[in-house]
């Protein structure tokens, strides 16, 4: 097997990604917790970049670290007592049992599906597949896509009234 | 235009009028709504009647209500020589019963109600009888046996007004239930409930058998028997005839227009209406002819010693309509229908003319405390003598010849027990009259039996009473002389007398009758003898030696307590059907299960889906993990099952 | 690089006047005092996009994306008609729980387009986002009252559980995506066809997540958990709004998506609603028997209702398709008639929405008893009113489509319910009152009642327009 360096940055990339799941999953602390999906995210931007996804890896960062993150470190910053939250996250025996059943039926249909199916990679195959998508997204998004673009602004204004209602009464 | 949409369609319309704005607005003025309503039908009916006359018949859909695949049901309507008869007859008594309603409920507490029940009932009856097809029939059959009920039980604080609406209408669901079941039958077997098609293809299925509760049944008897199941529980023929003098709890012009002119009749219109169906099943009319003559002499020998005035005259019409479904049988549908319209106008007028002397008498009802009225009421009393000599069949007036084309054509038609019929009609006309006379005599002759109070309160009853009284008396003697029989005819110098049977035969054919004249004349002979016998018979009873009758009561005290108890067929169904149920449920049941019958069905079975509704309830849980899990097992179920199968 | 081509718009012309008319009501929010003012707004635009949608030439647009045609045109005469309902009856009611907020009605009118979208969508991503648009928005309808827990909790458990259920449709159409290459309903039947992939697992497994979703749109069991507590948290208006307007939209996209993307895999579709039509009716009607609270026994009717219109689905004919959209509009019609009553009862310190609490309103309000005989009479099927019409096309379309049994099953379960409905109608009718009752009649409230008491009757007994109207409809399907 011949490592080349885009093997290796790939491993650590993919490493980034993994590890700080463990801390976002079992650290007592939400603080940490949130520092460490700030690695998750990252990490899951770069894998799309390996995917030649260019478009969605930007916007995993925008949105994701940009947006996501930071509101939930906001709401971290403005809960009181934040610090009580460890007393609820415990698990039984039960559970555990429970949840790791679960995790062992994914792990196996996983496996199942790695080994035994014949992976290959047509868009690398494909000619006419861009080198940057975010251009033939855009050209997309204001021809074929242009009614559901539209849509989507709809969509946002709606939402944007509908938490403001939420957020303004509440506050009130 | 479709003029003949008024007929139904005023009435309709004047009982939304008091429904919805009875109590507020129209208020006591109430009857001028119906009555113009009802008026105006009568109008466009008689229009309508001069139409026919010129051979303008009607069969068309007003409007289709559901068009699914073949399944067709249409408001439509049917305007023929029959549907023109019966018309004819519900307006003309429905209208001068509204009048005379105006009268007799004056003061009523639900005065506009009331009166927009008489309009409802109207309105379906006219649906009933101008219906082109068996769904609409049944619509106006259901609607006319509601207002029946709301009408029966209209003092429902009285108890036993309200008993007697709950009776007919569970002895009416008997009936009904084999009506609908016919009516299934019928779209099975011809896809369509339409009278045209089920009547020209009847022809074509009359051989085929189907097997009914594992019997092999020709299919044309069973849908005569099961629509034949309908008509005598609507028409309280034997053995469903209970209700019907119960039903004189109502108020009197109910009484005139539901249970004796008009609704009771519709099991004979439904007979006639589907003749084709009926004469293609000897059994059917066989079992028609019977019952008809059964209930007809039943009922005319109970009324002989009945002393409530309004019982009386509710078994003579069990027993006239036992005639009209005797006619029938016998295969003489257009007798049968000429004396439903002759009986329309003497039985509503004697009906008015007893809520007259109730009225005088303020509510009594008992024969053995009237007596000597005559000389208070004239107007009532010559009224009702004129409707009494028509029913017991004196020759000229109405009732003579309806009854005589009965009789006769029951003798010489080609029907296997119509010599039988023949006979007990002629005994039922000698009873009749008996009857008939029995109730005059006592009611308006000889010296008052009643109390002081009483005496002092009598008086004529209003104009708004009396007039429809005399109009109805125009129609008890001079109705039948549009079917005056062709031998009396030739005599008096009119050629096809009987025009009556000559309109009628587009629809419902012509009898067959084989006899002589001299038989004929015979016959006229015997039954006017048995009528006129009857009368004097009565006279000698009650106007002369009043000891006879009480003296045969107490030599005969076993037939008398018969009779007067009804041949006990209510006891009979108490002891074999309600007591028995009863019975059943309180020692043999809650002995078993310790609980009622009564809780086991009508509570029981809701209780166990209630039961299980507790449970399934409880897996609403409320908690957002539980919903998830079973959408989400949901999906997962499906899943497996779609590609696993 | 393609061309910028301007599409047709005369087709989408209803779409872009709502939405122009929702943001003139946004704005008017700021500009008028009084909300009754935007109430009245939001009726003329509805009343407006009528007119418009009547004028809409029937076309396909935006590469197929947007379907106009008489299929669409129905739904959406049931969409503005919902609106129009639940704005009448919303006018007093918000001032009584005190949120008379303008938001309310543009809310109203968003969730309405994303309706209109979901009925007229020819493309996966336009129906996916129809579907968002439209549910975003009832979410925070269902939580308007926010002092409110019960109100909280119901938009809360409504949010939750309908990322879940979009969560399912969105893996449906990655998958049918990732098998086809295409988001286009007709591309996907072609592909199907063609290809001869009916008996392919990915299709099948596509169609279930499909299923799945709708199902939880049109609250069919086992998808319906949400459905009783949404009802019974949610605002009575938003309740009465939203087990009209989205359960119409999700049979709409049912329809298009089933009969023509899957057309070709109809028996296995049918294979997967029967089961869920018959849970459906069975859990609709069988635990409404045990409820106490009106509208929460209103939400398990719902539920039953949806079952009984699943069966003209699965009829999978035209007929069985024109009966289940003449279905919806009858069950508008009743269901809100029925809210309004309801809502009647409500007033300031009475809720008026436990069953007990309708005992002897025919002595003390006849009026307002009257109308709910009626309303349940039609929701029982009792003729001639307009929920028998409904039921009676529905079930004979099953049967001529080789349904009998299923048709059995359901007139079994109408039966049950009728036990439930009528018992309304007893306490209303044989019991004596406890409590003096008052109701907040308003000329607004009278008008939605009167509209759907007539059109109840009028429809029971003059059905043939109605039908004859949905089968011209599904005609150009």
């Amino acid at each position: 097997m011949n490592i080349e360096l885009k093997e290796i940055v790939f491993l650590c990339v993919a490493i980034m990604t993994i590890l700080p799941c463990f801390i976002v999953a079992f650290s007592r602390n939400i603080l940490h917790s949130a520092f460490a999906l700030f690695f998750t995210f990252l990490g899951t931007a770069g894998l799309y970049f390996f995917l030649d996804a260019d478009f969605l890896a930007v916007v995993q960062v925008i949105i994701y670290i940009g947006g996501v993150l930071v509101l939930l470190l906001f709401a971290i910053l403005l809960t009181r007592n934040i610090e009580d939250i460890k007393t609820t996250n415990s698990l039984s025996i039960k559970h555990s049992v429970l949840a790791g059943i679960v995790s062992l039926i994914i792990i196996g249909g996983l496996l199942y599906s790695y080994i035994s199916n014949r992976w290959v990679f047509p868009l690398r195959e494909n000619p006419d597949y861009p080198y940057f998508t975010i251009k033939e997204l855009g050209d997309l998004l204001l021809t074929k896509y242009l009614l559901p673009f539209e849509v989507v602004s709809i969509l946002l204004l709606a939402v944007l009234i509908g938490s403001l209602v939420i957020a303004n009464r509440s506050v009130r | 235009m479709n003029y003949y949409l008024l007929i139904p369609f005023l009435p309709l319309t004047a009982f939304l009028i008091n429904i919805l704005f009875g109590k507020k607005y129209v208020q006591e003025r109430a009857h001028w709504v119906s009555i113009l309503a009802v008026a105006g039908s009568w109008i466009v009916a008689v229009f309508t009647l001069l139409k026919v006359l010129k051979g303008e018949t009607v069969n068309e859909d007003l409007y289709t209500w559901v068009l699914s695949g073949t399944f067709e049901v249409s408001v439509g309507f049917l305007i023929d020589q029959l549907t023109t008869v019966m018309l004819i007859v519900v307006t003309t008594c429905s209208t001068l019963i509204h009048i005379y309603s105006v009268g007799y409920m004056h003061g009523d507490k639900g005065y506009y109600r009331f009166f927009a029940y008489l309009s409802l009932f109207t309105f379906c009856m006219l649906m009933l009888v101008m219906a082109n097809n068996f769904l609409q029939l049944y619509f106006g059959w259901e609607g006319v046996g509601l207002c029946s009920y709301f009408l029966i039980g209209y003092y429902f604080n009285k108890k036993s007004a309200s008993d007697a609406g709950k009776k007919a209408f569970i002895v009416n669901r008997f009936g009904d239930f084999g009506f609908g079941l016919g009516i299934i039958v019928i779209f099975l077997t011809f896809g369509t409930i339409y009278y045209e098609p089920v009547f020209t293809q009847i022809g074509g299925v009359a051989a085929q058998t189907i097997s009914f509760l594992g019997y092999e049944v020709n299919l044309a008897t069973l849908i005569a028997l099961l629509l034949f199941c309908g008509a005598i529980g609507k028409s309280a023929q034997m053995p469903l005839h209970v209700w019907l003098p119960d039903a004189m709890e109502g108020p009197t012009p109910v009484s005139a227009l539901i249970h004796a002119a008009t609704m009771v009749t519709a099991g004979v219109f439904l007979l006639a209406r589907c003749s084709p169906i009926f004469s293609l099943s000897e059994p059917a009319m066989v079992v028609a002819a019977l019952i008809g003559a059964i209930t007809s002499i039943f009922a005319a020998t109970i009324a002989l010693v009945q002393n409530d005035i309004k019982r009386i005259i509710a078994y003579s019409t069990l027993s006239q309509l036992g005639y009209m479904f005797l006619a029938c049988g016998v295969g003489a549908y257009t007798a049968g229908i000429f004396h439903l319209y002759t009986h329309a106008f003497f039985k509503a007028l004697l009906f008015l003319c007893a809520g007259s002397v109730m009225h005088a008498m303020a509510g009594e009802l008992d024969l053995q405390k009237m007596g000597g009225l005559k000389k208070y009421m004239p107007v009532t009393y010559a009224t009702m003598f004129i409707a009494s000599l028509s029913i017991s069949g004196v020759p000229g007036l109405a009732g003579f010849f309806s009854k005589d084309e009965i009789l006769w054509l029951a003798y010489a038609g080609p029907s296997p027990v119509g010599k039988f019929v023949w006979a007990i009609g002629t005994i039922v006309a000698f009873l009749t009259a008996f009857y008939s006379f029995r109730l005059i005599f006592l009611t308006f002759h000889g010296e008052f039996r009643g109390t002081q109070k009483q005496e002092h309160h009598l008086h004529e009853s209003p104009k708004s009473m009396t007039v429809p009284l005399m109009l109805l008396t125009i129609g008890a003697v001079a109705s039948g002389w549009v079917g005056i029989p062709n031998l009396l005819g030739e005599v008096i110098g009119i050629e096809h007398s009987n025009w009556f049977s000559g309109f009628m035969n587009p629809v419902l054919g012509h009898p067959e009758a084989h006899g002589t004249h001299a038989e004929e004349w015979m016959l006229m002979g015997i039954s006017v003898l048995a009528g006129l016998g009857g009368i004097g018979l009565a006279a000698v009873f009650y106007l002369g030696r009043r000891s006879i009758p009480v003296l045969l009561a107490q030599k005969f005290g076993f037939i008398y307590r018969i009779l007067w108890n009804k041949y006990y067929v209510d006891e009979l169904y108490s002891h074999t059907i309600v007591r028995p149920t009863l019975w059943i449920s309180q020692n043999i049941l809650m002995g078993i299960t310790d609980a009622k019958i009564i809780e086991l069905i009508v509570n029981g079975v809701p209780r166990a889906i209630g039961g299980v509704s507790q449970h399934l309830r409880k897996v609403q849980t409320g908690l957002l993990q539980h919903y998830a899990a079973i959408m989400a097992t949901g999906a997962l179920i499906i899943g497996a099952w779609i590609l696993l199968r | 690089m393609p061309e910028f081509v301007m599409p047709d718009l005369a087709p989408v012309m209803p779409e872009i006047v709502m939405t122009i008319l929702a943001l003139v009501t946004l704005i008017a929010d700021i500009i008028f005092k009084r909300k009754e003012t935007l109430a009245i707004l939001s009726i003329a635009s509805v009343v407006l996009v009528f007119f418009v949608l009547f004028g809409t030439p029937f076309k396909t647009t935006f590469n197929g994306m947007f379907i106009a045609d008489g299929y669409s045109l129905f739904f959406k005469l049931i969409f503005l008609l919902n609106v129009v309902l639940t704005v009448l009856i919303s006018m007093r009611y918000l001032v009584i729980e005190r949120v008379n907020f303008g938001e309310y009605y543009s809310l109203i009118l968003f969730a309405t387009l994303g309706m209109m979208l979901m009925a007229s969508a020819g493309d996966l991503i336009v129906l996916y986002l129809g579907l968002e648009l439209m549910a975003l928005s009832t979410y925070i309808l269902a939580g308007f009252i926010t002092y409110d827990m019960k109100s909280n909790e119901a938009a809360m458990k409504y949010f939750l559980l309908g990322a879940f259920a979009s969560a399912f449709l969105l893996y449906g159409i990655s998958m049918i995506y990732g098998l086809t290459g295409t988001t286009d309903l007709n591309a996907i039947s072609e592909y199907i066809i063609l290809n001869g992939l009916t008996a392919n697992p990915v299709v099948m497994l596509s169609m279930i997540l499909f299923a799945v979703a709708f199902s939880f749109k049109i609250a069919a069991v086992p998808f319906h958990m949400w459905a009783p507590d949404a009802y019974e948290g949610a605002p009575t208006s938003v309740t009465a709004f939203m087990s009209v307007g989205p359960k119409a939209a999700g049979f709409a996209v049912l329809g298009r998506v089933f009969l023509i993307a899957f057309g070709s895999v109809r028996m296995d579709w049918s294979a997967v609603l029967i089961p869920i039509a018959i849970l459906t009716m069975g859990v609709g009607n069988i635990v409404a028997l045990s409820q106490t609270n009106i509208k929460r026994m209103l939400a398990y009717s719902s539920i039953a209702h949806a079952g009984y219109a699943l069966l003209g689905i699965i009829a999978g004919t035209g007929e069985g398709l024109a009966s289940v959209m003449n279905y919806l509009l009858i069950y508008a019609f009743m269901n809100i008639g029925a809210f309004a009553v309801i809502i009647m009862l409500r007033t300031e310190g009475f809720k008026g929405d436990t069953i007990t609490d309708y005992e002897g309103l025919a002595k003390s309000h006849p009026l307002a008893a009257a109308l709910m005989l009626v309303f349940m009479f039609s929701l029982t099927g009792i003729p001639p009113t307009a929920g028998f019409m409904g039921k009676l096309y529905i079930f004979m379309s099953a049967v001529y489509a080789g349904y009998t049994w299923l048709v059995v099953v359901a007139v079994i379960f109408s039966a049950i319910s009728a036990y439930f409905y009528l018992r309304i109608v007893m306490y209303m009718y044989m019991r004596e009152p406890k409590e003096s009752v008052s109701l907040a009649a308003t000329p607004a409230l009278g008008i939605a009642l009167a509209i759907t008491a007539a059109a109840v009757i009028i429809i029971g007994v003059l059905p043939s327009a109605v039908v004859s109207f949905a089968r011209a409809a599904v005609a150009g399907f």
